[in-house]
This record gives structure tokens, sequence and C-alpha cells, in this order.
């Protein structure tokens, strides 16, 4: 009975679906549809001409490239759709003249669209990375310092700064901005392997076998003798059944010995009480003495305080009268507005950077006693007699430890208010 | 390391690689070595594949030819439009090429200069400075200590077997870019500072 129901319900599903089937074949359903037209958008699209992957471009029309996106789709596959929207993306950031179709790029290769802008990680600002950079001006590390007697402190390497002295007579410094310059340099580490260095290498591992053979060969034989005199000791087993009859009979000694002594003990406690009654006598006298003095100090320190004098010392009434006054003296700001530029953005080693600091006095005041310092990077090398100036100025040229060098112009007259100058100078890149 | 500067995978960096004058460089595509050119091949090189090189026509060592192999560790992430002028430099000397012929093995590290601490000297186009280390130093830990490790150049004398380890051989021919030389520097080459290479004075590892 049981299996009549089951073939009954097997009967009226694949009646069912085979209705449904017959429907879905008849009729466009919905997923059919979609079916149907992804292929055509597929085959319709085709496949671009220039595919991008990853910074380059590709052709596709090579017959023999193992890239699957040169397989065209048949009617029975479904391709993705995503993959599709990824090979129409706009072509590449190199140079198009510049480079040839590259034979066989797999499609693993390709990474998103083109990059137009240099891939920098989040939270680190441009340039990135800053070991591909040389830098030039401002005041990095540490803030410089300039005394009264024109010594410069904290003058860092790549630093560019100006300092002046204000008609009060003080010391103002400026620096310049930070210029970064595109300069990768490449050197090489080497080494040089050889059939010798393994030979050596062999001795070594050759040496200590045989010492381990000779050390397991010692001390075995004399554990073995020592086995032999335990045997002899299981011989007297005996003796150990009389030891325990010996420790019964301390036992009981042991009871009577105890029973005794708290006998003996009793005198000697009563003995011990009366010391202590004794005792407590004795102290007694003595800490009523130390109670008095406490009390005779405690006397003195209260007398000490003071108190009623202290408490109108605390009370600041001036603090509460006092008012804060904010003066603001009209005077005349003493500026100097400096900048540097470079030539060009980017360099091989042996290429001339040619740099420009041009200052200009844009306070209401003149300033004197001008001077631009400027610590080039060990990547820049001066070019002797490079150097101009607009302003009637000294130059120096002061070698640091480090074979980097400082220039410095000292302008000779004081900058009027919105007098500019300029000062030049070229660079070999290292 | 291959995480460090970014989104590496897929991106071809612009390699230079230089045999003496004279000599002739080719790289493995599809299964075979292309044809050679002479002294200078400019490529596009994924990160992270091994590529096998050919050296033919040595310039004293006729008949020689040398499989040495590169490797790119990095990137570089030069300003848009400036990915082709600068391009990471490999070397093969005479010298080193006269030595793997001998049967030593040679390993070159290239690595980016920390500018910060350069070595104050005045580098020239044609020639790479390189700093020996010891045989039981390790060159990529050197220069990761220099700089930041970007190739390693090996070259041996191992020669291939034209039999189904030659695909092994050349590590399946990874895809390469072809890359037309770079703008040459508008300097000429007399004008250039010309200056004493010397392996710079660097303390040695222990």
């Amino acid at each position: 009975m049981l299996r009549i129901t089951t073939n009954d319900n097997l009967l009226r599903f694949i009646a069912v679906s085979g209705l449904l089937c017959m429907l879905s074949a008849c009729s466009p359903t919905r997923p059919l549809s979609i079916h149907r037209n992804s292929i055509a958008d597929l085959q319709s699209t085709s496949l671009p001409s220039v595919v991008t992957v990853g910074d380059a471009s590709l052709n596709l029309a090579e017959p023999e490239s193992r890239a699957s996106i040169s397989h065209v789709p048949n009617a029975h596959e479904v391709q993705p759709i995503q993959h599709v929207q990824h090979l129409q993306q706009a072509p590449v950031p190199m140079p198009a003249t510049a480079l040839q179709n590259p034979p066989g790029i797999p499609p693993q290769a390709y990474t998103g669209p083109p990059q137009t802008t240099p891939w920098t990680p989040t939270g680190i600002s441009a340039p990135f990375p800053e070991d591909e950079y040389v830098f030039q001006g401002g005041d990095g590390y540490q803030l410089t310092n300039v005394a009264q007697d024109f010594s410069i402190d904290n003058l860092d390497e790549e630093d560019t700064i100006a300092h002046f002295h204000t008609l009060d007579g003080d010391i103002q410094i400026e620096r310049t901005n930070r210029i970064p310059i595109y300069a990768p340099r490449f050197a090489s580490v080497r080494r040089v392997d050889g059939l010798n260095q393994y030979r050596h290498q062999d001795h070594v591992y050759a040496v200590d076998s045989p010492l381990a053979i000779d050390g397991a060969t010692q001390s075995q034989g004399q554990e073995q003798v020592k086995q032999q005199v335990s045997s002899q000791r299981n011989i007297g087993t005996k003796a150990s059944a009389l030891y325990r009859e010996n420790q019964k009979l301390r036992d009981m000694a042991h009871q009577v010995a105890s029973l005794e002594g708290s006998q003996l003990v009793k005198p000697q406690v009563g003995d011990l009480l009366n010391t202590k009654v004794n005792i407590q006598n004795s102290q007694e006298a003595r800490l009523s003495i130390q109670q008095q003095t406490a009390i005779a100090q405690t006397d003195e320190e209260t007398a000490k305080e003071y108190a009623y004098d202290l408490l109108p010392y605390k009370i600041l009434s001036n603090n509460k009268i006092q008012t804060n006054y904010h003066y603001e003296i009209a005077e005349g700001n003493s500026r100097l507005d400096i900048k540097k530029v470079a030539s060009k953005q980017d360099a091989l080693p042996g290429e001339l950077l040619e740099f420009t600091i041009t200052f200009r006095n844009t306070g209401d005041k003149a300033i004197g006693n001008v001077t631009i310092v400027d610590h080039l990077s060990r990547r820049l090398a001066y070019v002797e007699g490079s150097q101009n100036s607009t302003l009637e100025s000294e130059f120096f040229v002061n070698p640091t430890g480090k074979d980097s060098a400082i220039l410095r112009w000292e302008i000779a007259e004081p900058m009027e208010v919105g007098q500019s100058a300029q000062v030049t100078f070229k660079c070999r890149v290292r | 390391m291959l995480l460090r500067g970014g989104p590496v995978p897929g991106y071809f960096q612009p390699t230079q690689i230089r045999c003496p004058q004279g000599g002739s460089i080719a790289i493995a595509t599809n299964g075979t070595f292309a044809g050679g050119t002479p002294s200078v091949l400019n490529a596009g090189l994924l990160i992270g594949s091994p590529y096998r090189l050919k050296i033919t026509e040595i310039p004293g060592l006729p008949g020689v030819e040398l499989y040495p192999t590169v490797e790119l560790l990095d990137r570089l992430h030069p300003p848009v439009g400036l990915e082709i002028r600068f391009p990471i430099p490999i070397h093969l000397t005479s010298q080193e090429l006269r030595m793997a012929a001998e049967g030593l093995f040679v390993t070159r590290v290239i690595y980016l200069e920390d500018p910060t601490n350069p070595v104050v000297i005045q580098d020239q186009a044609n020639r790479q400075r390189f700093l020996d280390v010891r045989f039981n130093e390790d060159p990529l830990r050197v220069a990761d200590q220099l700089g930041r490790p970007m190739a390693i150049l090996r070259i041996g004398s191992r020669q291939p077997r034209m039999d189904r380890q030659t695909e092994r051989f050349m590590f399946s021919s990874p895809p390469v870019r072809s890359i037309m030389p770079p703008q040459q520097s508008s300097i000429p080459a007399d004008k250039l500072e010309r200056a004493i290479i010397s392996t710079p004075s660097i303390g040695r590892l222990r």
C-alpha cells in the first residue's frame, strides 16, 4: 500500500515537471531571456581590440594566446558579465608609442583600471615613497636657530632658510618650501660563490661525528656492575621485618614518655604564669610613664601650629583684586617671503639642476643683514661658479663633514619694503 | 617584501638590462629565446616572476652562452609618464660573465639607495656600483640594510637541456613587455662629470 502511494507521487511529479519544461520551452520566461541576452551581449560587443592589462595594452588578435579572454563563448556557456566589463576599460597611462604588444599576457595579470595618478597608501601624503626622491628646501627634522652672533644651530641637510635683522634688533628666520625631485639611484650587493667554499664546510662536519662515538662507550660498563651489588641486598629482606618490630616498641615507649611529660609540665606552667604576672606588673609602670610623656608631646605640637595666626595669611585677597591687562603695541611687521624652485622635478644621475631662491620684503619695515643659507643634500653637488645674485652679496661655500656643502649669501644692503631679489645656482645630481 | 609599495601584481616594471658592449641579450618568451638585442635590453617585467636571459657573443668569451636569471622584488613609483625614463638598471659586467663561465656563481642584489644616507660619489650611467660581500653573508640582507632591494640577478654556467625540462628551465616564460629605449639624457657624455668609482667602505655584517 505504501509503495503504490509513492509511485503515484512520483508520477505526479514527473508529469508536473514535464509540463513546466514544455511551458518554459514555448514561452520566454525571465531566466531564459537573461541567459540569451548575456550571450548576445558578449557576442555583439565581441572583444575589444585593446585590453588593459595592468598598465599595458594587449592585442587580443594573437591566435595562440593562452589567455582565456580570447576564447569566443558558445551558446552553452555563461560568461561572467563582470569580467567583460573589466575588459572594456580605458587604455593605458604609459605612452602607447613606446609600448609594443606583449605576447601571451595571462588574464590574472589584470589588476583593474589604469592609474592616472601615482599610487599612494591611505594616510600617507605624496610624494610616495620618499626613498625615490631627493628633497631640497624647508626646515625639516630640527628647527633652525640663529643666535645674535649669526651662528646657526640645527641646520639639517636639505634645509634652506633666510634670517634677517629687524629694526628692533631681533633676528627672524624664514623657511622656504620643500621641493621633491624624483631621482632614484641604484647600487648593488654582489656575492661570488665557488666550489672551494663548500669544501671548507664539509671538513667542519666531518670532525664532529667521531667525537660522539667515543663518549658513548665509556659509562655503560660501570652501570652493569652496580646491578650485581643490588642483587645481594635482596637477601637481606628478612631484616626489614625485624626492623618493623623495633618500631612498634619505640611507639609504645613514646606514649609512656608523653604521659610522664604531661605531669612534669604542670608545675612548669605554673612557674611561667607567675613570671608573667611579675612581668606585667613591671611593664605597667613603664607604660604609665610613656603615656605621660606622650601627653606632654601632644600639647607642645598643638601649641606650635598657631592655626588662628595662619588663617589670615591663607586668604589671598590680592588675587581677587588683581586684573590682567593685555597690551597690543602697534608696531610694524618685518616679514620676508622666500620661495625656492627647481628647474626640473626629476633627474638622472649626472644631470644638472638649477635652483632659484626668490625672497621679498613683504613687511612694512626695512630689514637688514639678510642672509640666505642652503644646506645641500649629499645627492647634489654644487657646480663651482654657477651662483648668481640680483643684489650685491657675498657668497660662501662651506663644506660639511658629510661631503655636502652649505651655500650662504649675505646681502650687503638692507632691503626696503616691497623690494625683492633672487639667487640662483646649479647642482649636479650624484 | 612584495606587499611593500602598493599593488604590484600585474604591473610591468620597466627594467634595463645591460651587458658588455658587443654582447647580445635575449629573454625567454613563449618557451624560446627571441632574437637578442645588442648590449641593452629594455623590457617590462612582472614582480616576483623569475626570468631567464640568454647572453651570447660575449666579448672575450667566443662561443660561450650564459643563461642568467632576473627576479624583480619591488617596483618604482615614478610620476605618471616617467615610468620608462626611470627603469631599474641591471648590469652584467665582463668580470662577472667571465667568472660565471669559469664555474662560479654570481649573485647580485640591486637595491634602491637610501637618499638620506647615500654614498657620496658620482654615478655613471654605464656602470653600476657594487659592494662585494663574503660567502657567508646574505647579499639580500645587506642590500635591505643599505636601501630597498629591487631585483636579484643570478649568473651561473648552467646550460639548458632541450627536452621536457626546458620549460622549467625558463620558468614557464612569464609575460614580458618590450619597451622602447628610454629617453637619453640631453647632456652629452663628455659633459658629465667623471669620477673615480670605487667600492664604498661600508661595514661588513657579521
